[in-house]
C-alpha cells in the first residue's frame, strides 16, 4: 500500500480488496449516483461512478409540448436555483425569436438569478458541511435560504418550482414592496454568511478534511469541461457573466472570486465569497430596476394580455385564445440557437433547434455539473472513502441537471 | 386577359375576375367574411379591401367586388391597408360577445384569425355604451344553432339558402347596429343542407347541434374520405379523435363531425345533412367480434377460429356443390375489395351465382342538388368490374332458396332484414350455411352460421366509382373497431386457408390490377394520411 497522507505503510500483509456500493442512497452523498467503489481498506483504489437515477426524459419531453410548456420541465433540471434554469431556456428562446425585453423585465430576471444563486451556493455549503460534521453550518445556512425562499415565493408563487419566466417576460409582475424587502433581508444574510465564514473557514477539522482533497490539475479541470466555481476555485477564470455578458452584467461591479489550487477547500471559499457578490449584485439590481413599466415585450404574440381584460374584453379573450390553441401558437422560425447563462454550477447552456412548429424538435441542455460528475472518479481515487464526502459535496452534483 | 401586379408578383387572370381571386392566383389570400366563391358576391363586410393604384392614382376598394383591370398594382400589405382592416376589426368586434370559453367556432373563428393577423389592436376601451345585446341560443333547426350576438352580418347563410337551396329560410332584420339574423316568419331551418350554412359562417353564430360541446376542434384529426350514403360520393373529411374517450364518457367515440371538402366536379363546396350527420353508425351498434353458431348457440368466437371455419365450410361446400352456393357482394364495397371477392368467388372457386344485389330502398331520392336516387356508393364500380346484378332485386334468389337449389349464401354488409323484409327469416332459416361479413351487428344474427366483423369505409383505403363514371380514393381515419378486418384483408386471407391462389394475393397487386382492368382509377392522388393535430410541424431537413 503507498504512502498515505504522509503517513508511511504500516508493515504486514495488505488488506483484501472489497467491492462497494456507495449510492445510489447513501446518508452522506447528497442527490442521487451510485459509486461503486473498490476499496482496499480505506483506501479507494478503483471507482466506477453510475449515473442516470434522475432521468427523466427532460429532451424527450419538450419535444412533446410547446416552447411556452417547456418551462416547467426546465425548472426541474438545476432545482437549486430553477429561476436561472428557465431564464437560461427563455433566453434562448428569445435569441430565435429576435426578441428583447424591456428594461424592468431584464433587471428582474438578473436580480431572481443571483438570489437563486446564493441559494444555490447556500444549499451546497450547507449540505457539504452537515455531511462532515458541522450541523451548525447546515441550520444556519438553510435559514439564510428560508429568508431569500419567501420573498422568492411573494414574486413568483413558489420556491422550488419557479416558472417564473415566459417567452417574452415574466410570469408575474414584481409586486409592491419587494425592493424594500429584499434590502432588509441583506443584512441577515450577510450575518449568516460571515458566521458561517467565521465557523469554518479557519476551522482545523474543516481544513484538515478539505484541504489538499480532490483537487484536479488545471489542463485536467479544463480537458473534462469544468466551469463554474469548480474551475474558478481550480484557477480557471471562466464566468460567463463577464466572459460572454448578457442582459445588464455588463454594467454592473462585481468580482469574480477565483482560487489556485482547485481543492475541496478552494471550492468552498469560492463559493462562499461568491455569495457576496451575488448580493451585492442584488442591490445594484434593485437600484436601477425600474419602478414601473412593462416586464414583458410588447407583442401580442408571446405576452399574454392581462387577466382583467380578458375576461370583459373580446379583443384580449381572443389574443388569449390565439395563444393556447394547438395550430395556432407561436412557432420560432425554423433555425437553431446555443445560448449560456451563469449557473450556479458553471455554463448552463441551452441549445434548441427549431423546424418552425410549435413544439421544439430539440432542446438541449449543458449540464455544468456533468463534467465534475465525470471527473468524480479521477479524483477520488487514491484517497479514503472518508474523502469522497467533501469531494462529492464540493462539485454540488445536482441530480435533475446531471441526469436531466 | 387582364395583367396586373399583386404585392409585387405579376399575374394574369381571365377577364372579369375579382381581384380577390386575382390575388389568389398570385399567391395571396386577402382576409374575408362575407366572399364565398360559391355565391353571389355581396360586399358588405369590407374586410377584403386593398390598395389599388392605376395610373398614377390610388384608392383603397373592396377586393371582391373590384374587377381586375390590365395594368393594376394591387397591395394587400402596408399601412393604409393595415389601418383599413383594423378599422373594420374594431366595428366587428364592438358588439362582439365574450364567448370564446363555450363558443365552438374557437379555434377556427376568423374573428380571432384576423384580429391577431392584422395588428392585434386592442380597440375596445373606445366603446362608450353598453354593448347591443341579440337572441342568443337559438334552435332554429334540427342541425343549426343560431347566436345571433356573434353574428357579423356577412349574410353568407342568406345568401345560401336563396341562392343554393332556394328556401329562404334566413334573412336580416333591423338596421344599424341592430340588424340581427334570423329565421323568416314561420320557418325553421329545415331544408336537407342546412347543415352547410355551419360550414359557411366565419364566427360561431351558426354552430352544429350535433357537435355542439362535443370536442375542441384543435383536438380533431382529419381523414380525407368519400361520403358512402348516394352515389355522388360527395368528398369528405372525417374530423375524430381516438385519444380522448374519457370525454365521451367512454362511449368509444371516434368520429366527431364530418366537413365537405371542396370539388368542383362532384359536389362543389356543399353536403347534404344526412351525409354530414349519418356517422353513428361508424362507432356504435358495430359487430367487434366475430360469432359462431354451434349446436344451435351463437357466441363469439376469435379471429382464428371463425377465418377457419370459414375456410373449411366454404372450401367444402365449393367443391361439392358449387351451383348451390349464392355470393351477394355489394355496392356499398370499394373497388379493391370487389375485385377481391371476384377473384376469389369467380376466378378461383367458379360460383356462378355471385351479384352485387340492389337496393330495393324507396326512399333514395334524387333532389337536383347533390341526392341522387341511389343510395350506394359504388353501384358503378360492381358494374365496371363486370359483376352480375339483382339476384335479390327480382327476388329470384329467394326462389332459388324457397326451392333448394340455393343451400349456402355468402352475404357482404347487407342488412338482411331491412333488405328483404320479415317474411324472408325463415327461407334463410332454411339454407344450410349462412356467412354474413357486416360492420354492423345483425339482426338475425342467430341465423347465421358465422358472422365476420369487417371495417367501415372510415377504417380503411379504397376507391369508388361514383354515378358519373368518376373514381375518388378515400383513406383509413383509423384502424377498424374491435376485431372487424378490412374486406379485402379477410378475402385474401380466406383464399389463402382455401389453398387458392388467386393472381393478386396483396394490396399492391390488387390495386394495379385495378388500375389496369379500370384505367380511371388510375393516376388519382392518393388521398392525405389523417392529419396531426400539431399543424405547424414541419420535418427537419
Amino acid at each position: 500500500m503507498s504512502e498515505f497522507h504522509g503517513v508511511p505503510a504500516a508493515p504486514g500483509p495488505r488488506p483484501a480488496e472489497m467491492t462497494l456500493s456507495m449510492g445510489p442512497s447513501h446518508p452522506t452523498t447528497h442527490g442521487i449516483v451510485r459509486l461503486k467503489v473498490q476499496v482496499q481498506g480505506e483506501e479507494i483504489t478503483d471507482c466506477d461512478v453510475e449515473i442516470g437515477y434522475l432521468h427523466r426524459g427532460f429532451e424527450k419531453m419538450c419535444e412533446n409540448h410547446p416552447w411556452n410548456q417547456c418551462v416547467v420541465y426546465v425548472d426541474r433540471l438545476n432545482y437549486v436555483s430553477p429561476i436561472i434554469n428557465d431564464v437560461g431556456y427563455h433566453m434562448a428562446v428569445e435569441k430565435l425569436l429576435d426578441l428583447e425585453l424591456p428594461a424592468r423585465g431584464q433587471w428582474m430576471r438578473m436580480l431572481t438569478s443571483e438570489l437563486m444563486r446564493v441559494c444555490d451556493h447556500q444549499t451546497c455549503l450547507a449540505a457539504s458541511c452537515m455531511e462532515l460534521g458541522a450541523f451548525t453550518a447546515f441550520l444556519y445556512l438553510i435559514k439564510g435560504r428560508e429568508l431569500i425562499w419567501e420573498v422568492l415565493e411573494k414574486i413568483c408563487g413558489a420556491r422550488v418550482t419557479t416558472s417564473y419566466t415566459r417567452i417574452g417576460g415574466l410570469a408575474y409582475e414584481p409586486y409592491d414592496g419587494m425592493a424594500e424587502e429584499i434590502l432588509a433581508l441583506m443584512p441577515d444574510l450577510r450575518d449568516i454568511h460571515t458566521e458561517i465564514d467565521k465557523l469554518m473557514t479557519d476551522n482545523r477539522i474543516f481544513i484538515d478534511r478539505t484541504r489538499g482533497i480532490g483537487a484536479l490539475d488545471r489542463a485536467t479541470c479544463l480537458s473534462y469541461g469544468f466551469t463554474g466555481p469548480v474551475a474558478r476555485a481550480a484557477g480557471i477564470e471562466y464566468d460567463v457573466r463577464v466572459q460572454h455578458p448578457y442582459m445588464f452584467y455588463s454594467q454592473l461591479d462585481f468580482d469574480v472570486p477565483v482560487c489556485s489550487s482547485g481543492d475541496c477547500y478552494d471550492r468552498y471559499l469560492v463559493r462562499l465569497r461568491e455569495m457576496e457578490q451575488s448580493l451585492r449584485i442584488v442591490e445594484q439590481c434593485l437600484a436601477r430596476l425600474p419602478r414601473s413599466g412593462p416586464v414583458c415585450v410588447e407583442d401580442a404574440r408571446v405576452t399574454l394580455p392581462a387577466k382583467e381584460k380578458v375576461y370583459t374584453r373580446i379583443e384580449p379573450l381572443m389574443q388569449h385564445f390565439k395563444q393556447h390553441m394547438w395550430g395556432h401558437m407561436i412557432a420560432p422560425p425554423a433555425g437553431s440557437v446555443y445560448h449560456a447563462v451563469e449557473g450556479g454550477n458553471g455554463e448552463l447552456g441551452f441549445y434548441l433547434v427549431s423546424t418552425g412548429g410549435e413544439q421544439p424538435w430539440k432542446v438541449r441542455c449543458r449540464p455544468p455539473c456533468f463534467g465534475m460528475t465525470q471527473a468524480l472518479k479521477e479524483m477520488i481515487i487514491g484517497g479514503t472513502i472518508a474523502d469522497v464526502v467533501p469531494i462529492f459535496g464540493s462539485i454540488n452534483m445536482i441530480g435533475g441537471e446531471l441526469d436531466r | 386577359m387582364p395583367k396586373l401586379i399583386v404585392d409585387g408578383r405579376e399575374v394574369e387572370v381571365p377577364t372579369g375576375t375579382r381581384l380577390i381571386e386575382a390575388c389568389k392566383a398570385a399567391g395571396v389570400v386577402v382576409p374575408h367574411f362575407c366572399y364565398h366563391p360559391g355565391l353571389s358576391v355581396a360586399g358588405n363586410c369590407r374586410m377584403c379591401m386593398v390598395e389599388i393604384e392605376m395610373g398614377g392614382r390610388s384608392r383603397v376598394a373592396a377586393s371582391c367586388v373590384e374587377p381586375a383591370v390590365d395594368g393594376m398594382t394591387v397591395r394587400t400589405q402596408g399601412a393604409e391597408v393595415r389601418d383599413t382592416r383594423q378599422g373594420v376589426m374594431e366595428f366587428l368586434l364592438l358588439n362582439h360577445p365574450i364567448d370564446c370559453p363555450s363558443c365552438d367556432c374557437a379555434g377556427e373563428c376568423k374573428l380571432q384569425d384576423y384580429y391577431m393577423d392584422w395588428g392585434a389592436v386592442d380597440t375596445g376601451s373606445r366603446r362608450e355604451t353598453e354593448p347591443v345585446h341579440k337572441p342568443k341560443r337559438q334552435e332554429i333547426g334540427p342541425h343549426v344553432m343560431l347566436d345571433s350576438e356573434r353574428c357579423v352580418l356577412c349574410t353568407r347563410c342568406v345568401r345560401f339558402t336563396q341562392e343554393v337551396t332556394g328556401t329562404h329560410e334566413l334573412g336580416v332584420e333591423e338596421r344599424g347596429s341592430h340588424s340581427t339574423l334570423h329565421l323568416a316568419e314561420g320557418k325553421r331551418l329545415d331544408n336537407a343542407y342546412s347543415g352547410n350554412v355551419v360550414d359557411l359562417c366565419p364566427v360561431g353564430a351558426l354552430t352544429d347541434r350535433t357537435f355542439r360541446f362535443q370536442r375542441r376542434v384543435w383536438f380533431l384529426k382529419k381523414a380525407d374520405s368519400i361520403c358512402p350514403g348516394c352515389s355522388r360520393g360527395c368528398n369528405t373529411e372525417i374530423h375524430f379523435d381516438e385519444k380522448r374517450d374519457y370525454k365521451n364518457e367512454r362511449s368509444g367515440r371516434r368520429v366527431m363531425r364530418i366537413k365537405p371538402r371542396f370539388n368542383a366536379q362532384v359536389n362543389q363546396w356543399w353536403l347534404c345533412d344526412e351525409g354530414r350527420y349519418g356517422f353513428e353508425g361508424i362507432d356504435f351498434g358495430r359487430l367487434v367480434r366475430p360469432l359462431i353458431l354451434r349446436h344451435g348457440v351463437v357466441s363469439p368466437t376469435d379471429g382464428e377460429d371463425a377465418l377457419a371455419e370459414a375456410a373449411r365450410l366454404l372450401d367444402d361446400m365449393a367443391r361439392r356443390h358449387p351451383e348451390q352456393l349464392a355470393v351477394l357482394l355489394s355496392p356499398d364495397m370499394s373497388c379493391e375489395a370487389l375485385l377481391a371477392a371476384r377473384s376469389l368467388f369467380v376466378d378461383q372457386l367458379k360460383l356462378s351465382r355471385v351479384d352485387f344485389g340492389l337496393s330495393l330502398d324507396p326512399a333514395g331520392l334524387e333532389d337536383g342538388l347533390l341526392r341522387t336516387a341511389d343510395r350506394h356508393p359504388n353501384r358503378m364500380g360492381c358494374e365496371l368490374l363486370k359483376l352480375k346484378r339483382g339476384a335479390f332485386a327480382d327476388g329470384t334468389l329467394l326462389d332459388e332458396i324457397r326451392e333448394g337449389r340455393v343451400k349456402g349464401l355468402v352475404c357482404f354488409r347487407w342488412d338482411l332484414p331491412a333488405l328483404l323484409g320479415e317474411q324472408a327469416r325463415e327461407l334463410l332459416g332454411q339454407l344450410r350455411l349462412l356467412i354474413v361479413l357486416t360492420p354492423q351487428a345483425q339482426a338475425w344474427g342467430d341465423l347465421a352460421t358465422l358472422q365476420l366483423p369487417v371495417a367501415l369505409y372510415a377504417e380503411q383505403d379504397g376507391t369508388f366509382v361514383n354515378f358519373q363514371g368518376k373514381a375518388q380514393r378515400f383513406h383509413a381515419a383509423f384502424p377498424p373497431m374491435g376485431e372487424a378486418v378490412g374486406e379485402v384483408d379477410l378475402l385474401l386471407e380466406l383464399g389463402q386457408r382455401m389453398g387458392r391462389r388467386p393472381a393478386q394475393s396483396s394490396h399492391e397487386a390488387l390495386r394495379k390490377r385495378l388500375e389496369a382492368e379500370l384505367p380511371q382509377t388510375a393516376g388519382l392522388e392518393a388521398p392525405r394520411a389523417p392529419e396531426h393535430r400539431v399543424s405547424k410541424e414541419a420535418a427537419p431537413r
